[in-house]
């Protein structure tokens, strides 16, 4: 029965692929340009050569991070839409820290730049979790106006405090080449920095401490029924306010990624590049499992990386990615309802329930929940 | 498998008309399973049908498919003479057809005015407050079933809540009543009224069936009765040619023991001790009306303590001002000897207190989660199924397959989420986790609420046992039969005080009665 559960669940992910595909091509036979030359010049931009393959994975460690703060807190119950603050503001940390650290060794100055990023994160998420926990102020509304906030504090400091350009742009002093993450010497350019190894590591840790620790049995418990949480001692709201924190401690982790292991290396007021509401997509799509982040991060990057390919070499708009992105981020969501449906509607997938159940409380909670 | 030939309706009813609900062979499968297979079953306008079985032997999977959730895979469904297929719960009400859930469809952040005008109505344009005020009124003088309308239910008790679902169905206009386990939120005087405005409505020409555990009320009330066992009819007949023996025979498909009155002993010392407890009903106004004035009492070890009341007494803020989760205005708590000041639930535990709540839903589970992890809800959290913060996942799955087979829960495997289970196998698992803590302190609220007859036996031997091995507990039931068969002394709470104290064995219904409905102290 689960062996069937998955077959249907892998169809239907080969199915959005597929649905993805053929959109895609229509979309760029309707401007003239021929889907096999659309394809391929996707490919080779993509994943077909070394220095593209090293941008798109790079590219898909911060929306991998971000996912994963937004997964966290989803499990605790908790929704806020602060990424794109807290990428913005853990950068602009990383980058206060990472200028002081020239005279640093390179391993401490790296890892200073990334617990800078983290410590930002969180700090901005706090705000957030404060107004929530003591004020009631709900955590989406405060994040999404914190991040308006942390535009313009970024747009300020790239224009007074950590203004460092010579000709007087609005970006910071170059950064101390010890800060740099390393990258993959191999590939021309360095494309690949080794920061890929959060992929599968930032992945599983979260995998494991929700499944396999007291701490993530807590947030899933605070998460999976609040009323129940508190009857058995655990406060929902302290639960929430530390996913929250985690979140944003992923998400300035991120912003610090996309200044040390980006292509430039300073920090300009555009750096964020959507990466904060791009990581909530990237984690739609993976249907908020961590373990499948990955590569649905992965799949979101190169979508990013393809698009430029497309419009470099095919005059193919830009644009015409993000609405591919889009559309794959609805068919997921299709997809996720469709199986829902087999699922909740006790039929030949869920014959071991109503064995014992006489089905009475497998299904009238979801009913009144749904209305 | 029995059969009883059914006699028939003997409701009066006119000779042309056809009967209110008439099912022919309906069979449900889920996958492989038979939820219900060539189900017969006629009711009558104008009868009282009770629809009998244990959890799990399809009645609610049936009543499902008459009020249109579940599309039958075979067989017909006649109302009142003319074939229907429901698409949609709306059809059936449309038809007349409605259903008291045990589970309630009511929104908490609404008053129980509110609740009553986003129902169905028959005019839709015209859903305005001062219209259903009106139908209220008009269904608590034909009935007696009064709501209070701008409490919001959030706040109203289980037994208002019920009393409010009723009153919505009449006020949609329906025909066919349908009481899934209607007394098990009620007193003993409520049940009675209700028994009355269910038996006026079957004079009045509707008809209603009636899904119950308790065969003293099915036998008080029903004019007819059928049971279902492992979703097929297992029998039907009259009321009035049955016996409550062959009855639960034809459940269980075996006699269950005679349980005996616990043994009369000596109890120990106090285990927890509530000394002039007050509680502001809103505790966002301490000044404003109380839920709980002055209450003391006292369980002490090897004794299980009755607190009797109808519902919404205070029952619910006792618990919860014990457990930390309601503030008190003043007064005190002894808990395992020493006072228990710093109130929260974590220390509660700690202490050697275990909580079956009467709210199971919302309060004693986590639906997502699996059947392990529900029982191990707190277990997981400390030693020794935790090692320095890391869940020893093989370890707990372990002991909740003990615990599934020591307390007789049924599931195909301890990774299934509880929330796929029956409803008196999640009421085990809470059971199981609750008891295998080795509590001093078992609070428990309405323990067997919705359960079949052998589930509650089940259940209350458990209550007995943990009572036989010195532990203290604090039974909270509106059910003056399960107070009175358990409890070693019976406390009466009625409006909020503690109106008397009376000894288990030697208390009457009628004592009890008087002291439920008391208003001076005594």
């Amino acid at each position: 029965m689960i062996a069937k559960d998955l077959l249907t669940r892998i169809g239907v992910q080969l199915a959005v692929v597929v649905g993805a595909i053929a959109l895609a091509a229509a979309m760029v036979a309707a401007i003239g340009v021929s889907p096999g030359d659309a394809l391929s010049v996707f490919w080779d931009g993509t994943f077909g050569q070394d220095v593209n393959l090293g941008t798109t994975l790079t590219q898909s460690v911060p929306l991998l991070l971000v996912a994963l703060g937004w997964i966290v807190t989803t499990r605790a119950g908790r929704l806020h839409v602060g990424f794109p603050g807290q990428v913005i503001i853990g950068g602009s940390a990383a980058t206060a820290v990472g200028l002081q650290c020239g005279g640093l060794p390179m391993p401490v100055a790296v890892l200073a730049t990334i617990i800078a990023g983290a410590l930002g994160g969180m700090l901005w998420a706090a705000v957030t979790a404060w107004l929530w926990a003591s004020r009631g102020v709900l955590e989406i509304v405060s994040s999404l106006l914190l991040n308006l906030v942390a535009v313009q504090v970024a747009a300020w400091l790239v224009r007074g405090p950590l203004q460092g350009s010579l000709d007087g742009q609005p970006q910071s002093k170059t950064f101390p080449n010890s800060t740099l993450w390393p990258a993959y010497d191999g590939i021309p350019g360095r494309t690949l920095s080794y920061d890929v190894v959060l992929l599968p590591i930032c992945a599983i840790l979260v995998v494991l401490v929700l499944s396999r620790t007291v701490f993530g049995f807590r947030l899933r418990m605070a998460g999976g029924n609040r009323d129940t949480a508190r009857w058995s001692g655990v406060d929902p709201v302290r639960e929430g306010v530390k996913a929250i924190l985690i979140s944003g401690g992923f998400a300035g982790v991120a912003g610090a990624a996309l200044l040390f292991a980006g292509s430039a290396p300073w920090m300009s007021d555009g750096f964020e590049a959507n990466v904060g509401f791009n990581g909530i997509a990237v984690a739609l799509l993976a249907r908020n499992s961590a373990a499948a982040a990955p590569i649905a991060a992965i799949a979101f990057s190169s979508l990013n990386v393809g698009g430029t390919a497309l419009q470099a070499q095919l005059d193919v708009p830009s644009s015409m990615a993000s609405v591919l992105q889009g559309a794959v981020i609805v068919l997921v969501l299709v997809a996720a309802v469709l199986l829902q449906r087999r699922v909740s509607r006790p039929s030949a997938s869920a014959p071991a329930t109503a064995l014992e159940s006489d089905a009475k409380d497998a299904d009238p909670a979801p009913v009144a929940e749904r209305v | 498998m029995t059969t009883i030939l059914d006699p028939g309706p003997d409701a009066p009813v006119s000779p042309d008309s056809a009967p209110a609900l008439r099912l022919r062979s309906v069979t449900k499968r889920f996958g492989a399973f038979v939820a219900n297979e060539a189900v017969d079953l006629d009711v009558a306008w104008g009868e009282i049908h009770a629809l009998l079985g244990e959890n799990g032997a399809g009645k609610t999977t049936l009543m499902r498919i008459v009020t249109g959730l579940y599309d039958p895979d075979e067989g017909q469904v006649e109302v009142a003479g003319t074939p229907v297929r429901f698409r949609k719960p709306q059809h059936a009400l449309r038809a007349g057809i409605g259903m008291v859930h045990q589970h309630f469809t009511l929104v908490p952040t609404l008053t129980e005015l509110e609740n009553l005008v986003i129902a169905p109505s028959p005019i839709p344009w015209r859903n305005g407050a001062a219209a259903a005020r009106r139908r209220a009124d008009e269904v608590a003088a034909a009935t007696g079933l009064r709501i209070t309308p701008d409490q919001l239910v959030g706040d109203a008790a289980v037994g208002e809540r019920q009393r409010l679902e009723i009153v919505k169905l009449l006020c949609g206009g329906a025909r066919i009543l349908i009481f899934d386990e209607p007394s098990a939120a009620l007193s003993p005087g409520e049940w009675d009224e209700l028994a009355g405005l269910m038996r006026r409505l079957a004079d009045d020409g509707h008809a209603i069936i009636l899904i119950s555990h308790k065969l003293s009320e099915v036998f008080a009330t029903a004019d007819r009765w059928t049971v279902l066992r492992r979703g097929a009819v297992a029998g039907s007949g009259r009321i009035a040619d049955a016996t409550p023996d062959r009855l639960i025979e034809l459940m269980v498909g075996e006699q269950v023991a005679e349980r005996a009155r616990p043994e009369p002993r000596e109890p120990g010392s106090p285990v927890l001790s509530v000394r002039g407890l007050t509680v502001a009903r809103d505790p966002g106004l301490p000044h404003g009306p109380r839920a709980l004035e002055e209450v003391s009492l006292e369980v002490r070890a090897g004794e299980i303590l009755g607190v009797a009341g109808v519902a919404g007494s205070g029952q619910a803020e006792l618990v919860e001002a014990v457990m930390g989760l309601r503030p008190a205005l003043s007064g005190g708590v002894d808990l395992g000897g020493s006072a228990f000041t710093a109130r929260s639930p974590e220390e509660f535990y700690r202490r050697g207190g275990a909580l079956i709540p009467e709210d199971r839903h919302h309060v004693a589970i986590v639906g997502d989660m699996t059947l392990w992890e529900n029982v191990g809800l707190r277990a997981l959290r400390t030693e020794p199924l935790a090692r320095r913060g890391i869940l020893r996942t093989g370890a707990a799955r372990e002991r909740a397959r003990s615990l599934m087979a020591e307390y007789d829960i049924r599931a195909e495997s301890e990774v299934l989420p509880i929330a796929r289970m029956s409803g008196g196998n999640q009421q085990k698992a809470v059971l199981a986790r609750e008891l295998s803590a080795g509590p001093s302190l078992l609070i428990a609220a309405q323990p067997v609420r919705g359960l079949d007859v052998r589930a509650t036996d089940f259940v209350y031997r458990r209550l007995v046992e943990h009572r036989e091995a010195g532990g203290a507990v604090l039974l909270i039931s509106m059910d003056l039969d399960e107070v009175m068969s358990l409890s070693d002394r019976i406390a009466v709470l009625a409006h909020g005080r503690i109106r008397g104290t009376v000894p288990g064995g030697s208390a009457t219904r009628a004592q009890l009665g008087a002291l439920m409905t008391s208003s001076e102290a005594v």
